[in-house]
């Protein structure tokens, strides 16, 4: 049944989500042509200029809309007049919830993907990776890899968002438990949980920079090549176990029935 | 007979306000049921939370004998008082939805439904209109080979000239061993079909009994038997 709730899921928001997808790549391959058109003629430069501002307003779009596509539907689905069939069909809450979060999982890495790669058709030449590099050194101390530093900040943007998503999830559920201020429930449940995430993530990245032996005095802060990437995967870890955390307290939090209007 | 739904001293409150008060109810199998009460007694309630759309605050409900569960929808098929489709699908896109997740789902049987009743499988949702979703949904529920149909004002949003055409839709398609539960102020077009009546007022149940013995013991209709025990001065 999980997987006949993911192709219904998935399919949602499959069509907005394709041309969404296919038109950045389309712009992003536009804007590059024009760029090197741009060279010699005028016209195609001035073309660039405004393809540019249209890759970064769909760049931005393609980071939100699974996100907010995805919190949308979770409450339509769950608690909007859709519930009456979502509740009644013979499936169990744990599997609505896991329908939701992997579908949740698999349109955000799919928009950070179809993002990574724009932005390397948009600005890819054989020094790019060069350039990055030269920009890390001013923040790393030691030689890194630039695709595993890149690959690391994509991943920990990812699972912030997958944790920002979670805890909406459990927000909804709590806040529709009651007939009455649902919507700023919702609001002011995801605002206390996020800061405490937050603070909990802080607290571990301090204490890891302490154990590595990282002053915080100073007013550029340049990290060891060890300290940055204990870091990065702290954060990761950290993103990724609250997000596992709310996706049980979801799912507990469902089992113990809803009521819907 | 055998018991298909059975309601053990159901309370619900929402806040302050009870909605239930103690219910204890049983539906036999094989009956058309009509459950008859003002706006508000709780008729609503009582279907949504034998389908798990609402949370019992005391007491236990059994279909079949199991607790509302998985097992359970799949052997309800529940017409809500509401539409809860998705409107950005076409009407085959929605028989397709139901042929996934009900077994007993057939798609024949809802194709000549719709084309008795006038549906273009090619339509979409967000082009019909409120009548045309209540006949889209009354076919997919009563398209399913369940145990029990729960249907909540099947009648409410179809013009009166339909209204015939739509209950020997209904009595013509059910499976004639299921059982029937069925709830609407339009007492007068359905009396005729009911095995049962179930009264109810106030969040509680004040009557159930056979409708004819009824009809035949105050010698009028469940109509007039229902406005003068509900009558608001």
């Amino acid at each position: 049944m999980l997987n006949k709730l993911l192709k219904k899921d998935l399919s949602k928001n499959s069509r907005l989500l394709l041309i969404l997808f296919v038109a950045l790549i389309s712009v992003s391959l536009i804007t590059r042509s024009c760029k090197a058109l741009g060279e010699n003629l005028v016209f195609f430069k001035i073309l660039s200029i405004f393809f540019d501002s249209v890759f970064y307003t769909l760049a931005v779009n393609t980071i939100l809309h699974p996100f907010l596509r995805n919190f949308l539907n979770f409450s339509r689905s769950l608690y909007g007049d859709e519930s009456y069939l979502t509740h009644t069909l013979p499936v169990t809450k744990n599997q609505l919830v896991n329908s939701k979060f992997i579908t949740a999982l698999i349109e955000v890495c799919a928009g950070f993907v179809c993002l990574v790669v724009s932005i390397l058709i948009m600005y890819y030449t054989p020094t790019f990776f060069d350039k990055i590099g030269l920009l890390l050194s001013t923040m790393i101390v030691g030689k890194v890899s630039v695709v595993l530093v890149l690959a690391l900040f994509v991943t920990l943007v990812i699972v912030e968002f997958l944790m920002f998503l979670s805890i909406i999830f459990f927000s909804i559920v709590i806040a529709y438990r009651n007939k009455e201020k649902r919507i700023l429930k919702t609001f002011l449940i995801t605002a206390i949980m996020s800061f405490v995430s937050i603070t909990v993530l802080s607290v571990f990245m301090l204490a890891v920079l302490a154990i590595c032996g990282v002053k915080l005095t100073s007013s550029t802060l340049v990290l060891p090549r060890k300290a940055f990437f204990c870091v990065m995967l702290t954060g990761i870890t950290v993103y990724s176990a609250i997000s596992v955390a709310f996706y049980f307290l979801t799912k507990k939090a469902l089992n113990k029935g809803v009521n819907i209007d | 007979m055998s018991i298909i739904l059975e309601y053990k001293s159901i309370s619900k409150s929402f806040g302050e306000k009870q909605v239930l008060k103690s219910v204890d109810l049983k539906i036999e199998s094989g009956k058309i049921v009509g459950l008859l009460g003002k706006n508000g007694s709780g008729k609503s309630t009582l279907f949504k939370l034998a389908n798990d759309l609402l949370t019992v605050s005391s007491g236990e409900i059994l279909v079949d004998g199991k607790p509302i569960g998985v097992e359970t929808k799949k052997i309800v098929s529940y017409l809500p008082e509401r539409t809860y489709l998705d409107s950005s699908l076409k009407v085959s896109e929605t028989l397709a939805l139901f042929e996934t997740f009900y077994e007993d789902f057939d798609r024949e049987k809802a194709q000549r439904l719709l084309i008795d009743l006038q549906l273009d499988p090619n339509m979409r949702l967000s082009k019909m209109s409120k009548g045309m979703k209540e006949k889209l949904q009354l076919v997919l529920v009563i398209s399913r080979k369940a145990k029990l149909y729960i249907l909540d004002e099947p009648l409410g949003g179809v013009d009166p000239a339909s209204r015939d055409y739509i209950l020997d839709t209904i009595l013509s398609n059910f499976d004639k061993n299921a059982t029937l539960f069925i709830s609407t102020h339009m007492i007068a077009d359905i009396e005729k079909i009911l095995d049962e009546v179930v009264f109810i007022d106030d969040g509680r149940i004040v009557l159930q009994e056979n409708a004819e013995a009824l009809r035949q013991r105050e010698n009028c209709s469940i109509d007039e038997i229902f406005r003068r025990r509900f009558y608001v001065k």
